[in-house]
């Protein structure tokens, strides 16, 4: 059971969630996987359309891009969304 | 006088901080192909060189198993350790939003296999910091480029 998050922690999401509406005012378009299709995805390279909606996905990058070639599919990004045990990456060393 | 370009920090679905808020990476599109969409890179200023998935660097014109590296260097990154082969390619960033427009330029960028992270670039002092003067404003969470300085865009 996830716990309810402390005031502390409300009010620094608020924080953040002001500062991405400033940062999209300035920037333009967010483009980034929908959160609500972050879980389905979980450990695997997603094509993204404008939206955020995902058109196409693999366990590669490699055959992913080999795809979306072949059908000429429109995407606007690709990325991996993370797997639920991966580590954070923190740099090179 | 040239353009400055604005990229908006992103939450790549990491988990989120321990008071709850998102991860947010200074992040970037690169265009590898023109008929491709884009793959996003990260921006470190702490790293000393720039490295991507290998899967990128057939699109990108290399074979990395038949193609001479400019030189190899052993490698950590996300928890792994292994001899990294390093070859010039060129890259295109895209404009902010629909990356209509974009700049390239050339760099040497190391070949990860195994590669399991969000992005597929890493983009470090050789190849990012040393091409593009770039501004990271983490309170405000962006990236700010003058591209004017980085030489002509192309549409």
């Amino acid at each position: 059971m996830r716990k309810a998050p402390t005031r502390g922690q409300s009010r620094a999401r608020r924080v953040i969630e002001r500062r991405l509406a400033a940062g999209r005012r300035r920037a333009g378009t967010v483009h980034g996987v929908r959160a609500e299709l972050v879980e389905r995805f979980r450990g695997r390279w997603v094509a993204l359309d404008d939206a955020g909606n995902v058109v196409a996905d693999s366990e590669e990058l490699g055959a992913l891009l080999e795809r979306l070639e072949a059908a000429g599919m429109h995407a606007n990004t690709v990325q991996r969304v993370p797997g639920a045990d991966d580590p954070l990456f923190v740099g090179l060393s | 006088m040239g353009d400055t370009w604005v990229y908006h920090h992103q939450d790549l679905g990491e988990p989120v901080h321990v008071d709850g808020s998102p991860i947010l990476r200074p992040v970037v599109p690169l265009i590898v192909a023109a008929e491709l969409p884009a793959v996003l890179g990260v921006l470190d200023s702490g790293s000393p060189i720039s490295v991507a998935s290998a899967d990128l660097f057939a699109f990108l014109g290399v074979d990395i198993e038949a193609d001479d590296p400019l030189y190899e260097i052993p490698l950590s990154v996300g928890g792994g350790f292994e001899r990294t082969l390093v070859f010039r390619v060129r890259l295109r960033l895209g404009s902010p939003g629909d990356h209509t427009h974009g700049v390239s330029w050339s760099l040497d960028l190391g070949a990860r296999s195994r590669w399991r992270l969000p992005f597929a670039v890493l983009l470090g002092q050789r190849g990012w910091f040393d091409s593009f003067p770039t501004r990271i404003d983490a309170t405000t969470s962006i990236v700010e480029l003058p591209v004017g300085s980085t030489g002509d865009v192309e549409h």
